[in-house]
């Protein structure tokens, strides 16, 4: 996503990978802004700022080309943009500012990201609400595929072994009997389903580093940030 | 993309207490769009097919955040992780902070599996005992052993640079002239670790580190000092040693290391072997024996040594025989002590290196130098002062805390009064930027990380000292340091007389100012030069009281025994102007901030002392300074106040003290920019003072620059983390921000009692703004119930606090039997203290909650009449925050609105939880504005921005 959104000749799609972009990756930024102790309105403005900032500067080509990862890469940035463009951005009237991206409908979840990282460093905070929501990504991507292929009660049923949740899981004979097959379908169809969300997670991951080597050492990362 | 809440699904869980995952039993604080737990999703990654995420295991931390060993705190990347130096199958080394002493530290921990071994903890404290005692510049030193959950860890003296591994992996080998310097510093630290009794077990060029030392001179730390002994499981007599069991690294390891344990002594020989692996290494980079398994290491190491790997390296026969005696697989055929193994090396060092052979030549030709050096003096003072100016960060100065090296510890305060004594000369020299000892006194004397340290605090040179006093000598040693590169500039031993002790102080601060090229005018060299006293006694007496000045905080124990030493100083020399000046700061400072009872007679003898002062030394920068001071504490005249300071100002340029008086009493006069100016210089000086910074934040907060105060806060923090009181204030700017969840957030997991007032009232005002009264009811009454009469009248405010509490939570017959306790309790103080308008206020409020609205409004107004913002432009304003809150219930909204109005037109400090002034959204939150809500135009207030 990093390359189609950073891409500078393609002008409609550019824009269309932009905003996409910009709404897969506000939440943990708002989140830093709230925890390091910006008024809600504040860093909602600062976030669209920030955004706006990006597409005019250009900067995701350059991210491309520095070879970085895109979690330390746009936590930077941000706070360059901190303390270079602050008082621009300052100057920005509320709601006067370019609207990249419409973030007041889920703010209540992000408000409650930064009131439960109150322990953590502003970075600290990032960080987590960076892993959560790219493993969520990931997870959401895979059930749109399911659903595109008419799997998407298939994957409800085995979601349990799989997710983890409050819930606690059946047994694996309880769901073969359910669902009709021998447990050793089962069983293999568990572990399809492992496998599928693992390259759904890796390929996420796989588009917030510019160097495919890097993927290992990020997905392990995100790993010590969810577990720390 | 349609849904966004991705990665944030986590509001319904947060608000339901998480519960814990069924799967994995960790908490179910990330959860995905439908509940999943991220945690399960992602192990998915690092796990085999079916195999169960690992269920937690309790750990003692109960709180996540930075890694915390006893009081070290491991540091993190940009990416957040601990930054680990290195990583081992057993131990992990850490950059770490020391968070008591401020310095950054290498920090080994140890694996739990191996730390739980069968006694291997007390082998472990018992080496890092032994290591400690290995005092060398070539060993890099144990500072510290803990243990902590199960985890044993030690800390060592941080090493900036790189291993001789990663050296040669680099660069390929070494010549034989570095590498022979190299072996020879470590061979220097193995005879320091032999008189010691310590053998490392574990040498070999990872665990050797090349300090970076950009003056060129190589440095060698021998790194893990009595780590490996403890690292391998016990070994009892006669019980083998497996592979597992194995210590040390096999391609570096000693015969008798492969042999079974107790079968063969491992001593000091054993360390010589490994060394001359080492050896061997840097100069082909490679080692002589390899082989697949330990077997077969072992079994090549009695075979002869491959001498055709230094074939074309034209190593001299000396040097071969060298590495042959110590790659000797009996180890009697070794030299059998480093001593012994050191006069060898060195034989070869001073041979074969270039540079040790100049450094003899040099001595030789020192005396044709001398010749030539006079000859080229005309030409060198010529280039001196083309090319020795300094640049203006070059000639900043930190003067760190000297050593007390009497043996008597009570002269801790004559160590300290030097030290301040040969700051203060400088701090006189208007070309120079001294740092306030305000910033310094925190940090060790002789620190190990002086560029860390030079980097706080923005100054290019430290100086370090140490004082000796013993009868009436002293012995005073300096050392002026370039923090870039650690070198010594100068360094100079003074023995003298007590009487003389002025000498030397004046002899430091002159050379340094050479040293560093600054310009001296004449008078900075008169006064740089100047002697306080001619009377030893007095002196001894001043530099008591100093001591007393210099501790943190104005305590009355602190004050009064300034005060006591002071006087007797002056006693003794009634020409001591300096000691009448300090005296009469002590005691304005104490009338300022009671730490001395304020009485008339004390407020007297600060005007008396600091007239005698100027009258003995008319330009004594200290005098100035205290009668400027006595002005503004005193006697609140602060036009007077900044001329004075203004003139101490200038005499004493790099006096923190002098722009953080002129910032407060600016502040005072309403010249709020000036004063942020002057909060700016005092902290160029004293960038460490966290007193300085949190007044600075407050003038922010007043001014409701919050992104401002909130910056200052943060820099607070990274000083003393947790500290409460600045915990409680970024809770205020929430507050006062309108953000209610952001507040709680902070203020939630201080516990805090009567003695916090600011904080217990922030509390108890957020619960009212919340509207959730009840558990600061609870806690009021407990407070209340055994009420602490040293705290006067605040006991009565906190009776109001209560009273509002319980309105707030409908209990109006509480309410009003608690007001009626508050003014009972508040009536009498103010008779003792009629002019108190803080006071005022509260009973003009407490009135009014009894609806009693005359005494109300004439209380208001009394101390509207008592103190005005002309007179004092922070806390002037008070009492119409009061007049605005008595108007709006007392039913007169004009009053209270075009009251309202004027103070949301200006900054000042609010007298409610003291501090934030209102801002629109307390006025929207705050329950006591509650009959202006329909008004229009108190609407119009609260929609309005109050940004500025």
């Amino acid at each position: 996503m990093v390359f189609r959104a950073g891409e500078p000749d393609s002008e409609p799609s550019a824009h269309e990978a932009l905003s996409g972009f910009c709404e897969a990756y506000w939440p943990p930024l708002y989140s830093f802004l709230r925890h390091r102790g910006h008024p809600s309105a504040d860093a909602q403005d600062l976030v669209q700022s920030f955004f706006a900032h990006l597409l005019e500067q250009n900067t995701l080509s350059r991210a491309d080309r520095e070879k970085g990862r895109l979690r330390t890469f746009l936590l930077g940035s941000l706070e360059n943009f901190l303390y270079n463009e602050y008082d621009r951005a300052r100057a920005l009237k509320r709601g006067g500012g370019r609207q990249v991206v419409s973030i007041e409908e889920h703010l209540p979840e992000a408000e409650a990201a930064m009131l439960a990282t109150v322990h953590l460093s502003d970075a600290g905070c990032y960080d987590l609400v960076w892993a959560s929501n790219i493993v969520s990504m990931a997870w959401k991507n895979l059930r749109s595929e399911f659903e595109a292929e008419g799997k998407a009660e298939w994957l409800e049923e085995l979601r349990p072994f799989v997710a983890g949740g409050s819930a606690k899981p059946p047994s694996q004979e309880e769901a073969a009997t359910r669902l009709g097959v021998p447990i050793a379908t089962l069983r293999t169809w568990l572990s399809r389903l492992r496998q599928r969300f693992r390259e759904s997670l890796r390929a996420e991951v796989g588009s917030t580093v510019s160097d495919p080597a890097d993927i290992d050492g990020e997905l392990r990362h995100l790993y010590q940030i969810l577990m720390a | 993309m349609d849904d966004i809440s991705v990665g944030l699904g986590t509001a319904k869980a947060q608000n339901e207490t998480a519960g814990s995952c069924a799967t994995c039993g960790r908490p179910l604080t990330q959860c995905g769009p439908n509940g999943e737990c991220l945690r399960c999703l992602i192990s998915l990654t690092f796990l085999a097919d079916g195999e169960q995420p690992e269920k937690p295991v309790p750990r003692g931390r109960l709180t996540p955040g930075p890694l915390r060993y006893a009081h070290f705190e491991v540091e993190t990347g940009a990416d957040g992780f601990p930054v680990e130096l290195g990583a081992g199958a057993m131990a992990i080394t850490y950059r770490a902070r020391d968070t008591v002493l401020n310095s950054l530290v290498a920090l080994k921990v140890i694996d739990r599996k191996v730390a739980q071994n069968p006694g291997a903890r007390s082998r472990f404290l018992r080496e890092a005992r032994a290591a400690a005692n290995i005092h060398h510049p070539n060993v890099a030193r144990v500072t510290y052993y803990g243990e902590q959950h199960g985890e044993c860890f030690y800390a060592m003296e941080l090493v900036e640079g790189e291993t001789l591994e990663a050296r040669v992996r680099r660069d390929g080998p070494m010549p034989l002239s570095m590498a022979l310097d190299v072996i020879e510093q470590a061979t220097r630290a193995l005879a320091a670790a032999e008189a010691c009794g310590v053998v490392h077990r574990d040498i070999k060029p990872s665990n050797v580190m090349l300090e970076s030392d950009p003056s060129e001179a190589l440095r060698v730390k021998l790194i893990d000092y009595g780590v490996a002994k403890v690292m391998g499981p016990q070994t009892h007599d006669g019980v083998e040693q497996t592979h597992a069991g194995f210590i040390g690294t096999p391609a570096f390891a000693s015969p008798e290391q492969f042999a079974g344990a107790g079968q063969l002594p491992v001593d000091t020989r054993s360390d010589i072997y490994s060394l001359g692996v080492t050896f061997w290494y840097l100069l082909t980079g490679r080692t002589p024996f390899v082989g697949r398994t330990m077997e077969e290491i072992r079994a090549r190491q009695t075979s002869e040594l491959p001498l055709e790997q230094l074939k074309g390296l034209h190593i001299p026969g000396r040097v071969v025989a060298l590495l042959k005696s110590m790659l000797a697989s009996d180890p009697n055929d070794r030299p059998q002590t480093a001593r012994e193994l050191l006069s060898a090396v060195h034989h070869c060092y001073e041979r074969f290196n270039p540079q040790a052979r100049s450094r003899r030549r040099k001595a030789i030709l020192a005396s044709t130098a001398l010749i030539l050096a006079i000859a080229s003096l005309a030409f060198g003072s010529w280039l001196y002062q083309r090319t020795g100016a300094f640049t203006p960060q070059e000639r900043s100065i930190a003067v760190l805390p000297f050593e007390n090296l009497s043996s008597d510890k009570e002269n801790a305060y004559f160590v300290e009064g030097i030290q301040d004594e040969i700051l203060t000369r400088l701090s006189k020299i208007g070309d120079l930027k001294v740092i306030s000892r305000t910033s310094t006194q925190h940090y060790q004397s002789a620190p190990q990380n002086l560029r860390e340290i030079a980097k706080q605090l923005g100054v290019a040179h430290v100086l370090e000292g140490s004082v000796q006093k013993s009868a009436d000598t002293v012995r005073v040693n300096v050392q002026l340091i370039k923090a870039t590169n650690d070198s010594h500039l100068w360094s100079d031993t003074f023995d003298r007389k007590l009487t003389d002790i002025f000498s030397v102080e004046s002899e430091v601060a002159k050379t340094i100012a050479d040293q560093l090229r600054a310009k001296l005018t004449g008078q900075e060299e008169q006064v740089i030069a100047a002697k306080a006293t001619e009377n030893p006694q007095a002196y001894d007496a001043y530099l008591r009281g100093l001591a007393y000045t210099l501790k943190t905080g104005f305590t009355p124990a602190n004050s009064l025994g300034a005060q006591r030493y002071l006087k007797e100083a002056v006693r003794l020399d009634p020409n001591f102007a300096l000691g009448w000046a300090l005296l009469s700061y002590v005691d304005a400072s104490g009338y300022l901030t009671q730490s001395l009872q304020p009485t008339a007679a004390l407020r007297e003898e600060a005007r008396q002392a600091g007239e005698t002062a100027l009258r003995l030394q008319s330009n004594l920068g200290e005098a100035v300074f205290a009668k400027g001071f006595y002005h503004y504490a005193c006697l609140r005249d602060y036009d007077a106040a900044v001329d004075y300071l203004e003139q101490a100002h200038r005499l004493l340029p790099n006096n923190s003290r002098i722009p953080q008086s002129l910032a407060y009493v600016e502040r005072r006069r309403g010249n709020w920019e000036k004063s942020d100016a002057y909060f700016t210089e005092a902290e160029k000086l004293d960038p460490r003072n966290v007193s300085l910074l949190s007044q600075h934040a407050r003038s922010y907060v007043c001014l409701r620059r919050f992104t401002e105060a909130l910056a200052k806060l943060e820099q607070i923090l990274n000083i003393t983390p947790d500290d409460t009181d600045t915990l409680v204030l970024k809770a205020r700017i929430a507050q006062a921000e309108g953000d209610l969840p952001r507040a709680s957030a902070l203020l939630a997991p201080l516990r805090l009692g009567a003695d916090y007032a600011n904080a217990l009232e922030t509390q108890v005002y957020q619960a009212i703004l919340e509207s959730r009264p009840a558990p600061v009811i609870a806690q009021l009454k407990e407070i209340l119930a055994k009420p602490d009469q040293a705290l006067g009248y605040y006991n009565g405010e906190l009776r109001f606090w209560l009273g509002w509490a319980q309105e707030v939570a409908g209990d109006r017959i509480a309410a009003r039997e608690s007001w009626s306790q508050a003014r009972i309790e508040l009536e009498p103080f103010l008779k003792e203290q009629p002019e108190n308008f803080v006071l005022m206020g509260d009973l003009a409020l407490t009135n009014m909650a009894l609806g009693d609205n005359a005494a109300a409004l004439t209380l208001a107004e009394r101390a509207i009449a008592m103190m005005s913002i002309e007179k004092d432009a922070l806390t002037g304003p008070r009492p119409l925050d009061i007049l605005a809150r008595v108007a709006a219930r007392v039913g007169d909204p004009d009053r209270a609105i075009s009251t309202l109005e004027k103070l949301l037109s200006i900054p000042y400090e609010a007298p409610l939880a003291a501090n934030p002034p209102l801002t629109p959204a307390l006025l929207r939150l705050d329950p006591m504005f509650e009959p202006l809500r329909k008004d229009p135009r108190f609407q119009k207030l609260v929609a309005s921005s109050a940004s500025k």
